[in-house]
């Protein structure tokens, strides 16, 4: 008996393998889209991120004095001392100065990312050790490049105050420490480098692994699970497959199958896709974040269970949307609304902290999911979260696979 | 060999009782081919759908080959080969060898048995030059006639054949109906629900003709011939629906 299940199953299983491998929509969405999604996206971002650093360095500026609308000439003296004083202060900085006659409009059109606005009197005022002087950073908090911009200004004219004042103070006591108190942050791992632990220091890997892991391992199987039952009552190749020897269950295993490793190899093809993305964009990623990532095999075991449970629970979902639907439309309509639920909950848990989880939180499927992989990835192993999660998700397969199981021996599957 | 015992099917729609078949009875013994006619919603697909287990009987029982199609469906599964009616369903991204070939092996064949049933089928059907394509690119005639294989391949003792010449040409017709003959020779035992009634006439030793779920006539077609006073299948059939 348990021979002819496998055996059937084994039969149905390739057979389903070997159609969806045929079908390049189900490949391009499974495994193409994922693989080659994450280094597009880096590069573009790299190279957005690129423009907007040129921008910062050579940014396009005025100058203006308090009440008055039209920018100071280039060869002005206040031009002249921003430039070979303040300006200079950075190696990098390259200005651009644009001479305008209304720098409010100039800065709406994007002709300057910001003004300087100084006092009338700035000159005299800056060479005078008992005032202060104030130099208004104007920029149009809707343009990036204008934030960008203001924020290396501001950094430049903080230096070029300290310098100042490092030069008065070097002129009443050469003494004088500027810098009496100095504060200073290191992570654990930065402080002391004999500190073996479990886990990444990557931020960016911490943020977007579990996230995505947990996603595709839910939905990653939704195109292939929309044809699986679906697709075959459109071409009208269910029914006779029903009236053939096998039984309907080892049918079903062979589908709820073939689901679950479509999840897998769409979450696989995820995580290639973002170490080529590391070694695309180096430069976004801490190169190391893979190299020193070390896991313990224990913890892996069990989120790799969690993940295990949590793609049968959502083939099952997925087999029972197909298995009441009659198109293959509707079988996508409803499958995109259930893509939802995984996006929204992994998405919640971008910012939880793993140090301080609720054990609570260990019954809610999906969300423990993906807090399991940030407790590893973290190095927190919690173990106790971990097997908890486990247990929950075990039940939640069981009820997914019972109620898919039910569905599919109901017979409204053929009646339409 | 096949025996529906008063077969009702009952299906429940929005809190709404539907009866698509009603206290159906009729044997077919070995090596006689039996019609099954009726008009568009008259029950034959859920009669097929009963005897192929993948309905239930609502009350009565079926009986196929001494296995009963409730407690033994497995096993009757095993000794029928279906033909569905509609647009012929073959996966496209499979050959029609693969095609022919799963259903083969889901119904219990070595691959001796399936590699010998496509070597005779394919030479039956003309599928020889078409065995390694893929069926996407099939004609409905061809789509057909590789359903046809693919539903005996395991050389079943009983078939069911809803509209076996739909959409084939009239060669192609011919080769399914000369098929269907050799059948009988060989012992099969057939169920044949059809539209054409000139097919019936040509193919059928008995037949019955169903409406709305309720059996009008049934007999030898000389039988039903004599009943309703007319000459051919077709006339009896039109005064027999609408008499009813």
């Amino acid at each position: 008996m348990k021979n002819k299940f496998f055996n059937q199953f084994s039969i149905v299983l390739k057979k389903e393998l070997k159609d969806a491998f045929r079908d390049k929509k189900s490949i391009f969405a499974t495994f193409i889209l994922p693989l080659i999604l994450f280094p597009i996206f880096f590069v573009i971002i790299g190279m957005s991120s690129n423009s907007i650093t040129d921008k910062a360095i050579n940014p396009k500026l005025t100058i203006v004095t308090t009440g008055t609308e039209s920018s100071l000439s280039v060869n002005s003296q206040e031009y002249k001392y921003f430039e070979e004083n303040i300006f200079s202060i950075s190696d990098d900085l390259k200005v651009n100065y644009v001479e305008c006659e209304n720098f409010k409009d100039a800065l709406i059109n994007g002709d300057i990312y910001l003004a300087l606005i100084i006092e009338e009197n700035f000159l005299n005022n800056i060479n005078d050790v008992t005032k202060s002087v104030n130099i208004q950073v104007i920029y149009d908090d809707r343009s990036t490049s204008g934030n960008t911009t203001a924020s290396v200004i501001v950094e430049v004219l903080n230096a070029y105050s300290d310098a100042l004042l490092q030069d008065r103070v070097e002129e009443l006591d050469p003494d004088i420490s500027m810098t009496p108190v100095v504060g200073s942050s290191l992570s654990l791992s930065q402080a002391f480098d004999d500190i073996q632990r479990y886990g990444t220091d990557s931020t960016i890997l911490l943020l977007i692994i579990p996230m995505l892991l947990t996603m595709l391992i839910s939905i990653g199987g939704a195109s292939i699970a929309t044809d699986l039952v679906a697709g075959e009552k459109e071409r009208n190749t269910f029914e006779p497959l029903l009236s053939t020897g096998a039984s309907r269950f080892s049918i079903l295993s062979a589908k709820y199958a073939v689901i679950i490793i479509f999840s897998f190899l769409s979450a696989i093809a995820e995580v290639l896709s973002i170490l080529i993305s590391m070694l695309v964009t180096k430069d976004m990623f801490a190169t190391s974040a893979f190299s020193s990532l070390y896991l313990p095999f224990s913890g892996v075991i069990l989120v790799v269970l969690n993940l295990l449970m949590l793609a049968a629970l959502f083939s099952g979902l997925l087999l029972i949307l197909t298995s009441t639907s009659n198109t293959l439309k509707e079988a996508q309509s409803k499958s995109t609304v259930i893509m939802f639920l995984p996006m929204i909950i992994a998405f919640a848990t971008m910012y939880t902290d793993v140090t301080d989880i609720s054990l609570w939180s260990m019954c809610l499927p999906i969300y423990n999911v993906v807090i399991s992989i940030k407790l590893l990835l973290a190095g927190v192993m919690n173990y106790a979260y971990l097997w908890g999660a486990l247990a929950i998700n075990v039940i939640y397969a069981i009820l997914s696979v019972f109620v898919t199981v039910k569905t599919f021996s109901k017979e409204s599957l053929i009646t339409k | 060999m096949l025996t529906l015992d008063n077969v009702t099917k009952v299906f429940r729609k929005n809190d709404k009782n539907f009866v698509a078949v009603e206290d159906l009875s009729f044997n077919i013994n070995k090596g006689e081919i039996f019609g099954l006619i009726g008009t568009n919603g008259a029950g034959k697909t859920t009669t097929m759908r009963m005897i192929a287990t993948t309905l239930k009987p609502t009350y009565g029982q079926i009986n196929v080959c001494g296995f009963d199609s409730v407690k033994d469906d497995a096993n009757v599964r095993k000794c029928i080969g279906v033909l569905y009616g509609g647009d012929t369903g073959l996966y496209d991204r499979l050959t029609a060898r693969e095609n022919i070939e799963y259903f083969g092996r889901l119904n219990g064949l070595n691959d001796d048995a399936i590699n010998k049933q496509i070597e005779y089928l394919s030479e039956v059907f003309g599928l020889k030059g078409y065995l390694d394509r893929r069926c996407g690119s099939f004609s409905r005639g061809m789509k057909q006639k590789t359903s046809f294989a693919r539903a005996i391949i395991h050389n079943p003792q009983v078939m069911l054949f809803d509209e076996p010449t739909a959409g084939l040409d009239i060669l192609a017709s011919e080769e399914v109906i000369d098929f269907i003959k050799q059948c009988k020779k060989l012992g099969k035992t057939i169920l044949l629900s059809s539209h054409n009634m000139q097919e019936v006439e040509e193919l059928c030793d008995r037949a019955l003709i169903i409406d709305h779920g309720k059996t009008l006539c049934s007999g030898t077609l000389e039988n039903i011939l004599q009943q309703t006073n007319t000459n051919s299948i077709k006339e009896a059939f039109i005064k027999i629906i609408k008499k009813d």
